[in-house]
Parts: structure tokens; C-alpha cells; sequence
């Protein structure tokens, strides 16, 4: 028997949280998720289990598969769990990872919230003045802490912002002594600005949520109150009996009838194929997991299908007046201070974000140093307090090389090379030696195609007059389709350089508020 | 197939406490050994990629561990001995903090100033070029790889 209802949206995670918190107000939604929690796995106590995990999956970069730490601490192995059996994608040069989890990647992510401004969203068919209200509902509904000067107003609107995270260990150095007047122009006329963070987590206790605990589990324990993350908004529209929230749905394709779309899914836990009905269905799958199920709907095999991400890089650096002191107990784990990169190296505005080394486990950097193991053991307790990483964003456009099909046996090919990156990072351990932190090129590490987890693009949002049946119109609506909505970041027809999870929601109560039921 | 996958417990458990006692100077727990093991259950088939590096020998020969690996890991980076060292390092870790403390221990109380930080970089430096020196001398004299 098929289930009815006005709206399906598919995935938990930013997007379809976001759509569903604007639809909750006025209608009752069908949410459809996957849904992999964390509660399973918590009730671990043993300190070797809970540091790698039962099968010791913590230690699995040992053995050659690269994971980032905290999507590998055995606590958080929910978040990736059982997606390359569910939604296979072959490829040989794309080593991202998908989530088919409740509130899907978000649950490990870095909580860096930024409002695209309209520089951001040259080459969308919208501006901020489109996302400008849902920024600021979202605000108040995370709790979002961050800065108030000049660098802050760059990220977004400063207005009801809680307090920023208190500043430690070497980014808290390098902040202040950017913000000397002679470092800050000269810091300017490299093209580079320091800033605080603007984080989804709570330096003081609001809506019921605690205030942040400097803990240094940030990367052991998920679902930490004070870190937002959208499983809570499913969750709170769930309590309130708006929102019919359905876990263990892989949802495989759908086929308009009439007036109304016919959802194809599979029930996990018995391998059932199951049928619901809507009059609008909204796809907030993630951009992969979307594109995936928009081909697979028409059966289509010969499509290409542009896929953007931002091209990443890690650039270690030493603060060499920290060298020796013992590490700040109580730091952040998280990215403490933004970079923001306008110069003559890079034709679009660079992103980055200055993180000290605190929520790691000091080993992972064990043979990062080029001495004897007890040398490097010196290296991780003296030096490893001194040190700080940059990751530095680039913003990304189609391109040839980058693009996904549906494969005749169903699964989806994902092509995404690494792209080298670099200019930017030699300009700024230039100019960072000048305040005291030194680094070098070969010390510089390119993520691999797909490592930032920053998908995109896959079914952009255009004018008319650039449309062919895999795009959407500017509410997000699948050409191909007469009531298919695409809420999630697949709609982003170019994506710079600043984290998009922010955007991926405001777009999606934007998209969410004009359906027209 | 290669010696590296056919090693018994016994010989495992030798190695743990051997390269616990050698390079970190502690001895580890019953839970480390276990875990020990179970990594070489667990990744088995990953060891039998890397470059074998006869490990029985060097703990009977009590040659020095430290200085093999250094010299190994300079010219086959991917080689088994390096590889066990790494996972003993996160077992001693997890063993002495309260983890996920994520903390390392501090042996090197007196080092409190960049001044001296750098000055035990340089010792490090000269003491880990002799070392290379003996290991790779130990590692063709005693047919190590
Ligand atoms: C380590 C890490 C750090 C990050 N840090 C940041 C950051 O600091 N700032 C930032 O802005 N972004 C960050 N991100 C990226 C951010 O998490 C993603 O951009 C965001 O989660 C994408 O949201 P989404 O809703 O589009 O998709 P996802 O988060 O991928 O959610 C997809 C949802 O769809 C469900 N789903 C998928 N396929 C199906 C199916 N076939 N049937 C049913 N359900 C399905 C899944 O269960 C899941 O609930 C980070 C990501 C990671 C992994």
C-alpha cells in the first residue's frame, strides 16, 4: 500500500533538516532517511576500545586507507557507515566519503557557519538579499558564536551572534599579533585578513542546549550538545508532531503521476520495496546522493553530471615562541581563527581556517618528523603545543574532469582529480614567518579529490536560457520534472571557497517557503 | 607467501613487549598486547604489502630497534618494522593517558624554552645521524630485510 503525504523530503541532513524546519510550520512532512545514529556504539568503556574501536578501525590509516582522525575514531564510524554497500560509486580518483547517517556529514563536521555574500554568489541566479531572512532564522536556531569586527562582517551578519570561542595555544598567538597595526597592514597589503571563527557551537548555554566544554573529545564523542547539528532540528520538529521522521528508507528513485510523485524505496531492515506518494517531493540527499537518484529515476546511463567540490589544502606551521610550553588543557579542538586570502595568487577569494592540533591523538603526526622514533616522541610533546595547521579552501567551477554518471549496473562513477593548489600557501608562509610562524612548502599537503567533503553542483541552478533537463530553475525545481525539488547543495552552480552548510540550509528554506501547495 | 603474515602470538607478544620496553620504556599492559594482536588479525593482509623486515632476529640479536627502524624508514618508507612501531606508539598512548586524552607523555620535563627546545633538536639531530649509520650497517650485516 502506498503512504501519503503532502511533502517528502529525502535526508536528514543540513538541507533536509533546513527544508523541514521552513514546511513544519505549515504542513505535516514525511521525512525519509537512512538515519545511521550514534547511540549503538557509546556504551563502550574500555579506553583501548573506545580510543580505536572494536575491530581497531581507529588504526586503519596504518594499514594505507586514509580516513581524517575523526571520521575514523571508532565513536564516529556511524557517520560513513555502510554507504559504499548502499550507494556505491566507482572511481579511482575520487576519495571522498558520503553519509547516510541521521543529520548526515554534519555530524563530524567543523561547524564553520558562513552567509555567502553577493560576491560569493556571483553566477547564482540569486542573491543575498534571497537568503538574507533564512540566515538569520537559522541563526537564532542554531546558536551561532563568532567575532563582531571587521573580518567577522566578511562572513555574514554579526547581528544575535553569541560570543566567539575563547582563543588558545598558537592561533590564539597568531591572532594577536595580527592584530597589531604594523602586522595588520602589512597583513593587508599581502591581500590577507585574520579573523575569529563563526561556529555552530555555543559558548553559552541557549535553548535548552549547554554551553560548550572544553573537553578535548570533540573528536571521540559525537552528538556533543553544545556543537550543533541538524539530527537536533529533526529531532525538536519530530517532539512537536510536524514532522513524521522515517529511518531505515533508502530511497531509489521516483516517477511523476499526475498531479503527484511516487517515492521508490527500500525498507532496510526486511529489504522490502516500499511506495510513497506526495504532492512535492524535495531531494536533500546530499549533491551526490541526489544526482544519484534524479538518474537513476529516468534510467539514465549517459549523462554526464558536472560535480564541484573545494580543492583543499593543510600547510603546517610553527610558532616558534610556543616552542617547549606545555599545550593549552583547555583549548578548542576546532577551528579557532579564519583566514580570508584577496590577492594577485589566486584569481578567486581563498578560505581557510587556523586550527591547533589539541583534538588529535598526538600519534597520527608520530613519523610527520624526520628524526628517530624517540626524537619524534621529543617532537610530539614539545613541538606538537607550538603547532597549528591551516586548511585553506579554493573555490570551484565545472570542469571537465570533474563529473559523475550512472553506470549500467547501477552504481555511480565519480571522477574528481586532485587539483594542485599552492601559489596561495607560498604567499602566506612568506608572510607568516614575519609574525613569528614558520612553515615551509614541502611541508604542504593537497587533499585528494573529494577530501573536503564539500560537494556540489551536480544539478545547478540556472536561467532559462542555459537549461537542458538535468538542471534546476532559481526555486530549485528539476527541469525534468514538474514537482521535484532539489533543496540540497546539487543546486550550486559554482561554489566558493567559503564552507557552504549555511547556504546549503538558507537555500533550502528559501526553496522550502515557495513551494506552492 | 611472505614471513610477515605467519608470525605466531607468542613471537607477537616477544616483539610488543620488546619494542614497549626498548623505545618507550614501559610495559604494556595485558589490554596493549591484546590489541596488538588483534591488529595483526584485523590487518593482516595490509602487513604483506610492506617491505619484511626479519623482527625476530633483531629482538634475538638485540640489535638496536630504534636505529633499524630510523635507517628502514629513510629508504623503504613502507616497511613492516615502522609500521608495527606506529601502532605500538598509539597502543603506549592509549595505555597511559585516560584516553581520548589525546595527550603525549612528557619525559622531557626540563625542556620549558624554545632555546632549549631547539638545543635537544640538534642533539637529536647528531645522536639520529649515528643511529642511522648503525642501523643500516646492522641491517645488511645481519641480512635484516
Ligand atoms: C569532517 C567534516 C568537516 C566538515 N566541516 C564543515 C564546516 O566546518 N562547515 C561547513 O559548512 N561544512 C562542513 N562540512 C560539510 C558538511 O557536512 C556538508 O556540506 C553537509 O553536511 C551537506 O549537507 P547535505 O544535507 O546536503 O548532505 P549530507 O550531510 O550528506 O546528508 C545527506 C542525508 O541524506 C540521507 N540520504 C542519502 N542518500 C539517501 C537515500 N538514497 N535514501 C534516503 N536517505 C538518503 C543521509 O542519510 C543523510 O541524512 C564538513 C564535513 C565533514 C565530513
Amino acid at each position: 500500500m502506498t503512504e501519503v503525504a503532502d511533502v517528502i523530503i529525502v535526508g536528514s541532513g543540513p538541507a533536509g533538516a533546513a527544508a523541514a524546519l521552513e514546511l513544519c510550520a505549515k504542513r505535516k512532512v514525511l521525512m525519509l532517511d537512512i538515519g545511521h545514529t550514534a547511540q549503538e556504539v557509546t556504551s563502550q568503556t574500555n579506553r583501548f576500545r573506545e580510543t580505536f574501536g572494536e575491530e581497531l578501525e581507529g588504526l586503519s590509516h596504518i594499514s594505507g586507507t586514509y580516513l581524517s582522525p575523526k571520521l575514523r575514531s571508532p565513536l564516529f564510524r556511524y557517520v560513513t557507515r555502510g554507504w559504499r554497500e548502499l550507494s556505491p560509486i566507482t572511481s579511482t580518483d575520487f576519495k571522498g566519503e558520503l553519509s547516510l547517517a541521521l543529520g548526515g556529514l554534519a555530524n563530524a563536521w567543523g561547524s564553520g557557519l558562513y552567509e555567502f555574500d553577493d560576491t560569493d554568489l556571483r553566477g547564482f541566479p540569486i542573491k543575498y538579499s534571497d537568503l538574507s531572512n533564512f540566515y538569520r532564522r537559522l541563526t537564532e536556531h542554531i546558536g551561532i558564536s563568532g567575532g563582531t569586527g571587521e573580518v567577522a562582517r566578511l562572513l555574514g551578519s554579526v547581528d544575535k551572534l553569541l560570543p566567539p570561542m575563547p582563543l588558545a595555544g598558537p592561533p590564539r598567538a597568531l591572532y594577536l599579533r595580527s592584530q597589531r597595526p604594523r602586522a595588520k597592514a602589512f597583513l593587508r597589503r599581502n591581500g590577507i585578513r585574520i579573523g575569529k571563527q563563526r561556529l555552530g557551537i555555543l559558548t553559552e548555554s541557549y535553548r535548552g542546549r549547554p554551553a560548550y566544554l572544553f573537553d578535548r573529545k570533540d573528536f571521540f564523542l559525537p552528538w556533543k550538545t553544545s556543537i550543533y547539528h541538524p539530527g537536533y532540528t529533526v529531532r525538536e520538529l519530530e517532539k512537536h508532531g510536524n514532522l513524521d521522521y522515517r529511518q531505515g528508507f533508502l530511497v531509489k528513485r521516483f516517477e511523476e503521476v499526475t498531479d503527484h510523485v511516487v517515492v521508490h524505496a527500500i525498507e532496510l531492515a526486511n529489504g522490502n520495496a516500499v511506495e510513497f506518494s506526495a504532492r512535492k517531493l524535495l531531494l536533500g540527499a546530499g549533491a551526490i546522493n541526489s544526482a544519484r537518484i534524479v538518474l537513476e529515476s529516468f534510467s539514465d546511463n549517459s549523462s554526464k553530471l558536472p560535480i564541484l567540490e573545494n580543492p583543499v589544502s593543510f600547510t603546517p606551521f610553527i610558532h616558534f615562541s610556543s616552542l617547549g610550553l606545555k599545550p593549552d588543557e583547555t583549548s578548542f579542538t576546532g577551528a579557532q581563527l579564519v583566514l580570508l586570502y584577496d590577492g594577485p595568487e589566486h584569481r578567486d577569494r581563498v578560505q581557510g581556517s587556523f586550527y591547533n592540533l589539541s583534538g588529535v591523538l598526538p600519534c597520527d603526526f608520530l613519523f610527520d618528523f624526520p628524526f628517530s622514533v624517540s626524537g619524534n616522541l621529543f617532537c610530539l610533546s614539545k613541538i606538537l603545543g607550538a603547532m597549528g595547521v591551516l586548511q585553506l579552501f579554493y573555490a570551484d567551477a565545472p570542469h571537465p574532469e570533474g563529473f559523475l554518471r550512472r553506470t549500467t549496473a547501477g552504481a555511480l562513477e565519480v571522477h574528481y582529480p586532485q587539483r594542485r593548489v599552492g601559489k596561495v600557501e607560498r604567499r602566506l608562509i612568506r608572510a607568516l614567518s614575519r609574525l613569528g610562524f614558520w612553515s615551509a612548502p614541502p611541508l604542504i599537503r593537497y587533499g585528494e579529490g573529494g577530501g573536503s567533503f564539500h560537494y556540489a553542483g551536480t544539478l545547478p541552478m540556472c536561467d532559462e536560457s542555459e537549461k537542458n533537463e538535468f538542471t534546476t530553475d532559481r526555486f530549485g525545481r528539476l527541469r525534468c520534472a514538474n514537482n521535484v525539488y532539489v533543496v540540497d547543495a546539487s543546486t550550486f552552480p559554482l561554489l566558493p571557497a567559503k564552507n557552504l552548510s549555511l547556504t546549503i540550509m538558507a537555500n533550502a528554506m528559501r526553496i522550502a517557503s515557495k513551494l506552492i501547495l | 607467501m611472505s614471513k610477515a603474515g605467519s608470525a605466531s602470538s607468542d613471537s607477537l607478544e616477544r616483539e610488543i613487549i620488546s619494542i614497549f620496553n626498548e623505545i618507550f620504556h614501559v610495559t604494556p599492559e595485558p589490554d596493549a598486547i591484546a590489541g596488538y594482536l588483534r591488529f595483526h588479525t584485523v590487518y593482516g593482509p595490509s602487513l604483506l604489502r610492506r617491505k619484511y623486515v626479519d623482527i625476530t632476529k633483531i629482538i634475538s640479536k638485540q640489535l638496536d630497534l630504534e636505529a633499524i627502524e630510523l635507517f628502514l624508514r629513510y629508504c623503504y618508507p613502507r616497511n613492516l618494522l615502522t609500521c608495527k612501531f606506529w601502532v605500538c606508539a598509539y597502543l603506549c598512548e592509549a595505555q597511559q593517558g585516560a584516553p581520548p586524552s589525546g595527550r603525549s607523555r612528557d619525559t622531557w620535563d626540563f625542556v620549558r624554552s624554545p632555546l632549549i627546545c631547539l638545543v635537544m633538536l640538534g642533539w637529536f639531530g647528531v645522536r639520529d645521524s649515528t643511529k642511522w649509520i648503525k642501523g643500516g650497517f646492522q641491517v645488511y650485516r645481519h641480512h635484516l630485510i
